[in-house]
């Protein structure tokens, strides 16, 4: 309706220019490439943007502070640049916009010798199915308050940046390179002119990224940095090989040696390892090692890293190390050491034989700094900061950086706004309120999970919140939310051709524009509910490729699993609905595919542009509500590598297509969206 | 919510009683010859595979950190976590996946009973 415009204008004016313009259908099959004026600037400034929340931290990977300050700390946001506190995290204040080009922040360090040098590594530096890239390094010499990329542009992925403790000049990155496929840009890098030129100084090959970086500060020339074998696929990840490793430096980068095999190390296949010298005992290294054959755990070395022995060993902290497994050590008590397993915050005063949980405000814990001067003063991923050892910690209820992965509006006055929060929960917020602000008393917490996507009724009475497979229906009124999934069976753990339908982490959920009784959903079939989810129907054949060649074993490997509903493959992730014909649905796959029924789901049309390549994504589908037969689709093929958009416009029903992508650069992240209302629900 | 908790009982009773046949194979597998071994060991993998089928089994001694999916016990309790979440009565498909998963229980339970009874008696008779 008119909110839709309100909320989700740009992208829709966009593509109105985009398509607004002549089209050449060629013959059945055909795609043509079409040319476009080009935008006039103008018009976009004309749009008023508006913040309007939510006030929830998001997922951060990197934080830091400085000794000298105890009031001075930033985070950089998965997916909302750096943020800056001076009062110990009661208030932030981001201060990369308008610097930084892409805002995933993967590691962020600031100078011991000189607080206003500040460096950040972009890029999201922890693998996952969804996840930012960035475009280098960034530096700042007034303390954040103004950035200059300093390059590393094609890195992408930053997983820990480390300034000379007493040189602000000399600066080592870790970079892990496009996690996607194999790329030259990995490994770690090092600068001795303050960022005007980069040397990499520790490679493997190209499918070999670096992870984590620890300086001795007594004696700088001494690093030691691990690498790892890692690729991500869209239906597995492989993390662990025969390249992965530790390696040391006593002269500052200029060469390494393999410490991997040392004697204490394990013998077997070796993954992810996150390693912290000891600031307080310099012989001691502490590493967190994901390994087979049961030899993971925490490792300690307490002779530089020339033997080691497995202090701890868990199971339960041992699961996904490729979004978890971080070791830091306590800059005054050598027999202190944190760690950040999937399961918590944990802390050993025993060199690491043994670990209790902390008490924290964040549950997904990434990043962890420590003043050297006073080991009580900490900043956690989330981020939240202590002031005493980790007794309490300021609130992540200050910081606007949540991970959204849905959005949907209603048509209250003034509207609602709609959105799941990756590492949180689903949330609702008035668009506007009565008071000074929008806050947290006006905030709704939708009771279900992290990953999906979100539906809701025009009066805001029910919200239908996506959940990895599941879905729930909340009742705004009583406050009850039933699981009405498709198939309330849970399938973790499982491989994907034994999954009976194949819902993706953030499947898609459809009300219909014409009756909001209508509801959808799709796996690799699509679903249709008239009674809100009591019941559903299959309304398709699988309208997917069906690539069961890759759907055979459990994701995740050769060590850990990592069984997700994320790495379902051959699947719907699009679903949409004429304005004009109810019953014309269309739905786009993950694997290259459009389908369309104008019979409300009681037959199908392949009618996939020819040219998509393997593996595109279908994101979004956009059925014009001015023109029969006029649809938008976009896709995206960041899964393999491919940064190119694809924007596609038929006018005909799929019979053809045009590609509407010229003038777009080619890493020019797209999607499509819809400003212009079109429901036809009764008022 | 009765009818899972009763299958929930049924599915624990089964493999406390696979963990007892398995702990009487290993209590007598010394006193049996090289061919019997043999057949104690199949047996034992076979009660395994059961076993994995009707609870999840957190990696082996190879790969523990490569999980296995989970087992008609914890898919039934977590069907039964998604039936209480709302005070409203199960949806469709949750009759629909507890049918399923009783099916599943059933075919698990005649193998272990089939196991037991032709081959686990017999070796144990000797």
């Amino acid at each position: 309706m008119k909110h839709n415009t309100k909320v989700l204008v740009l992208l829709a004016v966009m593509m109105a220019f985009l398509v607004g313009t002549d089209s050449r259908a060629l013959g059945m099959g055909k795609v043509v490439l079409t040319d476009y004026p080009s935008l006039d600037a103008s018009f976009l400034s004309a749009l008023d943007w508006r913040f309007v929340g939510p006030f929830r931290g998001g997922r951060v990977l990197a934080v830091a502070g400085y000794p000298d300050d105890p009031l001075l700390y930033y985070f950089g946001a998965a997916h909302g640049g750096v943020w800056k506190s001076t009062d110990a995290g009661r208030h932030w204040r981001n201060v990369s916009d308008g610097f930084f080009k892409f805002p995933a922040v993967g590691a962020l360090d600031v100078s011991l010798s000189d607080p206003k040098v500040i460096f950040a590594g972009t890029g999201e530096g922890l693998p996952r199915q969804f996840i930012s890239p960035g475009d280098g390094v960034y530096k700042s010499t007034d303390g954040g308050e103004t950035w200059t990329n300093v390059g590393l542009r094609e890195t992408r992925h930053i997983s820990r940046l480390r300034i000379h403790p007493t040189n602000p000049d000399i600066v080592y990155v870790a970079a892990m390179g496009d996690m996607f496929g194999p790329n030259p840009e990995r490994g770690v890098y090092r600068t001795t002119d303050g960022g005007k030129t980069w040397k990499r100084i520790l490679y493997k090959d190209e499918s070999t990224g670096a992870v984590d970086l620890s300086i001795d500060p007594t004696n700088p020339k001494v690093i030691i940095a691990s690498l790892n074998h890692h690729v991500t696929y869209p239906w597995d990840e492989e993390s662990g090989g025969p390249s992965t490793g530790l390696f040391k430096t006593t002269d500052g980068g200029d060469s390494w040696t393999d410490i991997t095999r040392n004697p204490g190390m394990p013998e077997g296949l070796i993954g992810k390892i996150c390693v912290a010298i000891s600031p307080a005992r310099p012989n001691r290294v502490y590493a967190f090692i994901e390994a087979d054959k049961g030899e993971g755990g925490i490792y300690r070395s307490d002779d530089g890293g020339s033997t080691w022995q497995r202090m701890h060993q868990d199971p339960g902290k041992m699961e996904i190390p490729n979004s978890y497994n971080h070791i830091t050590a306590d800059p005054q008590d050598p027999d202190v050491v944190y760690i950040q397993p999937i399961s918590g915050f944990w802390k050993s005063t025993d060199g690491g034989r043994t670990f209790k949980l902390q008490p924290t405000e964040n549950w997904d814990h990434h990043a962890l700094w420590i003043d050297p001067n006073d080991p009580n003063r900490m900043i956690d991923g989330g981020a939240a900061v202590t002031l005493n050892g980790g007794e309490s910690w300021s609130s992540l209820e200050n910081q606007p950086t949540a991970d959204l992965l849905s959005l949907a509006v209603d048509d209250q006055e003034p509207y609602w706004i709609y959105a799941s929060q990756n590492d949180n929960s689903h949330i609702a917020i008035p668009s506007r309120t009565d008071d000074r602000s929008i806050e947290w008393v006006h905030y709704l917490l939708i009771p279900a999970g992290e990953g999906g996507q979100t539906a809701v009724k025009p009066d805001g009475s029910v919200v239908y919140a996506c959940d990895r497979a599941r879905m729930f229906r909340f009742d705004r009124e009583t406050g009850q939310s039933q699981d009405i999934s498709v198939w309330p069976e849970v399938e973790f753990g499982t491989a994907v051709e034994d999954v009976k339908y194949r819902f993706y982490y953030s499947f898609p959920v459809l009300l219909s524009p014409h009756d909001p009784r209508v509801l959808y959903t799709a796996a690799q079939y699509v679903f249709r509910s008239t009674n809100e989810g009591i019941s559903w129907d299959q309304i398709s054949s699988d309208l997917t490729r069906n690539r069961r060649e890759v759907m055979g074993s459990i994701s995740g490997g050769p060590i850990s699993s990592n069984a997700s509903s994320l790495f379902h493959v051959s699947l719907i992730r699009a679903i949409a609905e004429s304005p004009l014909q109810e019953g014309e649905l269309w739905v786009g796959t993950d694997d290259s595919t459009v389908q369309v029924s104008r019979d409300g789901g009681s037959s199908w049309l392949d009618v996939s542009p020819p040219d998509l390549p393997e593996w595109t994504t279908i994101t979004a589908i956009e059925v014009s509500p001015h023109q029969r037969g006029t649809v938008y689709i976009s896709g995206e093929r960041h899964r393999v590598s491919d940064r190119t958009p694809y924007l596609y416009k038929t006018t005909d029903y799929g019979n053809t297509w045009q590609r509407i992508t010229h003038g777009i650069r080619k890493n020019d992240f797209s999607w499509l969206t819809s400003g212009i209302g079109y429901r036809k629900w009764p008022t | 919510m009765v009818d899972i908790r009763d299958r929930v009982s049924e599915v624990a009773d089964v493999v406390i009683k696979i963990r007892d046949v398995r702990g009487q194979l290993n209590g007598r597998r010394a006193e049996l010859s090289e061919k019997s071994r043999v057949e104690a060991d199949r047996i034992l993998e076979q009660l395994r595979e059961i076993e994995g089928n009707l609870t999840i089994w957190m990696g082996s001694q190879a790969h523990p950190m490569m999980w296995g999916p989970l087992g008609l016990i914890e898919k039934l309790s977590r069907l039964s976590g998604a039936v209480v979440c709302a005070d409203a009565k199960p949806t469709e498909p949750m009759y629909a996946v507890f049918e399923d998963l009783s099916k599943r229980f059933e075919v698990q339970r005649n193998r272990l009973n089939q196991v037991i009874e032709k081959e686990v008696v017999l070796l144990l008779s000797y």
